[in-house]
């Protein structure tokens, strides 16, 4: 059994790796210049240039992919002169890198050729003043300085020699004349918790992908709750009538379910219930983040979708382990002693029929994923499956690498409980 | 020398006898089962449709010329979409794309060649799967742990995923949409020629043409790979209509065939908006969809029951 997990466990870390890595460099071959994307564009070449070095887009591809995984902070730990210290914005909550000196969080910024430290008040706010900094000089005898700057980059500035930057911020795009010369994205790497910011939306990826993580649990739960009992109940039906008509209506339809791409059921749900009856709304807009739980209307019809989708599945599944238990011997002695038919059934068949369905269902959440992605664009559901699907489109490395890791290790650890659970149930099977 | 031949002569033609034989048995056992019969008919439909449509439609698909988002009518029986295109049209050449033609960029121009990008898409899984499980499972050992890891994550890699992001990276076109249906396709056909292989190596005849010292893709490609055969085949068919409800999947986010032509997953897409006015140019094509993946999946399934009650 520990031979067993120790082996999962190397085969799901290289397994992520694998998948880390190509999704990185396909996404690096693909997604163009994502600055164009940010700033639009009205943008000059000189400052779409600026601001690629702000991100750090300007360091090599396997550099970035080092950093992804296991971070910067050490990379240039030996560059500043003061050690880093992350701290909690009190307003947003979101994580900060400040430098610490002399007892006090300090970034930095240069006014007329001179450094300025930014003190942190306890409200977060930063205080300017000026400061004395030990300049270095570098192989081309320029006096240089790192410094953490007010963006969470560690970030290179020459005496007297700013750099024009061009800075963007909630009120647009502006010019600094003295701005650093390099630049590195301060981050922990994902192996230490830190997935990095989203490109995009200029937030922690980690920040904005969890609640979009409950939501996408919240509806795969909710369509859990409805297939399993539903799927179990149809499929035993199916088995045990093999070759009636009822066992025909229950496997057509549902092969039919199946087979129908989820996207068509979820039209047609929304012609049905949300256009033509106005019973259920037709798409699943949040107003406010805890909107699912103010009005769970929102829920039914991407739940049906996925319902329908997986039914058919789980009811074939049940269906066909069933029809095999009831042609072993031990059913057929039950049968002829005299037992009624609904015992037999119910005591008998029943437990030996449902372990493969259950187990193979655990093994198929890698393909509800999917599906998830599709409902969650039908109906504009705000989970994770559209998260994946919006960073995707638009290139947004950090974001797709952080959400595909969590698919992945979704599906690996539920194939991995599906495993054990098949042991559990059977103990005909041990695993070396 | 003359004895043999006719012999020759006789096993060539008992050869062909047997191909028609062989074919008209083959049919039979979808005649059996009704189910089969059903999705056959309905697959062949769509198939005469999309032969059709190579030489006539109504109206030419791409021509704006009626009324937007009109309902059917006797001009256009099954209504116009957004943009005034005729439906019935649209939905005829949009068969084509998936069953006919593949669209291959040569310099500047598009060069269509035959046979669909859903069929080619499955072609290619299927070569590339059979390949990579035949070859792991034939010489085992280290090629076997390497194959078996790089499809574990293949397989454990959302199919959604890997579609988005192959697709945003390379770009939208009919090559791209072939290679990532063969990427997710090949690991599934990997493993099940695996397993096969896994259980036709230990045969006398692989032995003996070990014996003979044939090389190992002689015996791959010779000895293990036409024996496999026919549970490749039938997987193969239930690939088919997955690719289309892949494409249609792909179509569906935006991200699917590239225009000119008509595609029925990117038909539904540009027409969801106007959904609340007008549903007929989203109902149509979810219906063409829906029918051509469910038909192919009754053959395949109805095929799969009776080859497994002609097996007993």
């Amino acid at each position: 059994m520990a031979r067993f997990l120790i082996r999962s466990l190397t085969s799901t870390i290289v397994t992520m790796l694998l998948v880390s890595i190509t999704l990185f460099f396909l996404l690096e071959v693909g997604s163009g210049d994502i600055t164009l994307k940010l700033l639009g564009v009205f943008t000059t070449e000189a400052q779409r240039a600026s601001y690629r070095k702000q991100l750090g887009l300007d360091r090599p591809a396997w550099l970035r992919y080092v950093d992804w995984l296991a971070g910067t902070d050490w990379q240039v730990a030996k560059l500043l002169d003061r050690p880093l210290v992350v701290v909690s914005n009190p307003q947003t909550g979101e994580p900060e890198w400040w430098m610490s000196m002399d007892g006090e969080l300090v970034r930095f910024k240069m006014e007329n050729g001179e450094m300025i430290k930014l003190v942190r008040l306890p409200n977060g706010s930063a205080d300017p003043q000026p400061v004395e900094v030990t300049w270095t000089t570098d192989e081309f005898g320029n006096q240089v300085f790192w410094g953490v700057d007010s963006r969470n980059n560690a970030a290179k500035w020459v005496h007297g020699g700013g750099e024009v930057i061009y800075v963007r911020s909630k009120t647009g795009f502006s010019q600094v004349p003295e701005g650093p010369v390099e630049y590195v994205p301060l981050r922990r790497g994902l192996i230490r918790g830190d997935p990095g910011f989203s490109l995009q939306f200029g937030r922690p990826v980690a920040t904005m992908l969890l609640p979009r993580l409950r939501n996408t649990l919240i509806l795969a739960g909710a369509a859990f709750l409805v297939v399993m009992p539903l799927a179990l109940l149809l499929g035993v039906l199916a088995g045990v009538n093999e070759g009636k008509p009822l066992d025909r209506i229950i496997s057509i339809t549902s092969l039919g379910a199946t087979a129908t791409p989820e996207f068509v059921t979820g039209i047609f749900l929304i012609l049905i219930f949300g256009i033509w009856l106005k019973w259920l709304p037709a798409v699943a807009v949040f107003l406010t983040p805890n909107a699912i739980f103010d009005n769970p209307k929102l829920l039914i019809l991407p739940v049906l979708t996925l319902t329908a989708v997986e039914l058919g599945y789980v009811a074939r599944m049940t269906r066909a382990s069933m029809v095999e238990v009831m042609s072993m011997a031990y059913i057929r002695t039950a049968i002829i002693k005299g037992m009624p038919r609904r015992r037999v059934v119910l005591n008998h068949a029943m437990r030996n029929a449902l372990m493969a369905p259950i187990t193979i269902i655990m093994l198929h959440v890698n393909w509800l994923i999917g599906g998830v992605v599709v409902v969650e664009v039908i109906f504009g559901y705000p989970g994770l499956g559209k998260y994946i699907y919006d960073a995707a489109i638009f290139g947004d490395y950090n974001a797709v690498e952080a959400a595909a890791m969590l698919t992945v290790l979704i599906a690996v650890a539920t194939r991995l409980i599906g495993d054990l659970a098949y042991t559990y149930l059977n103990p005909r099977i041990r695993y070396a | 020398m003359a004895t043999t031949t006719v012999e020759g002569l006789k096993s060539a033609a008992s050869a062909r006898a047997t191909f028609w034989a062989r074919l008209r048995q083959g049919l039979g056992i979808v005649f059996e089962s009704r189910v089969a019969t059903v999705g056959l008919a309905i697959a062949l439909f769509w198939l005469l449709i999309a032969f059709v449509s190579l030489f006539w439609t109504p109206y030419p698909p791409n021509a704006q010329m009626f009324g937007q988002n009109l309902p059917p009518n006797s001009v256009n029986w099954l209504g116009t979409d957004h943009m005034g295109r005729d439906l019935v049209s649209r939905l005829m050449a949009g068969t084509q794309v998936i069953l006919l033609k593949t669209r291959v960029p040569v310099g500047d121009k598009t060069i269509p060649i035959p046979v669909g990008v859903a069929l080619w898409g499955v072609i290619g899984s299927l070569a590339f799967g059979t390949l990579l499980g035949v070859n792991a499972a034939y010489r085992g050992g280290t090629t076997d742990q390497v194959s078996m890891q790089v499809l574990d994550a293949l397989i454990a890699f959302p199919q959604i995923v890997l579609y988005l992001v192959v697709i945003s990276a390379l770009g939208q076109g009919d090559l791209v949409v072939i290679l990532a249906i063969t990427v997710t396709g090949a690991p599934g056909v990997a493993r099940l020629a695996r397993s096969l292989t896994l259980d036709i190596k230990t045969r006398d005849y692989v032995r003996a043409a070990e014996t003979r010292g044939e090389s190992k893709w002689f015996i791959m490609l010779r000895e293990i790979l036409p024996n496999a055969r026919g549970p490749l085949l039938v997987d193969a068919m239930l690939r088919v209509g997955y690719a289309i409800f892949a494409i249609g999947t792909l179509g569906f986010l935006g991200i699917g065939l590239p225009p000119p032509d008509p595609d029925w997953g990117s038909m539904v897409n540009e027409a969801r908006r106007y959904i609340f006015s007008s549903p007929w140019s989203v109902i149509w094509p979810s219906l063409a969809i829906a029918s051509l993946v469910i038909s192919l999946n009754l053959f395949a399934d109805g095929l799969r029951e009776e080859l497994a009650r002609y097996q007993k």
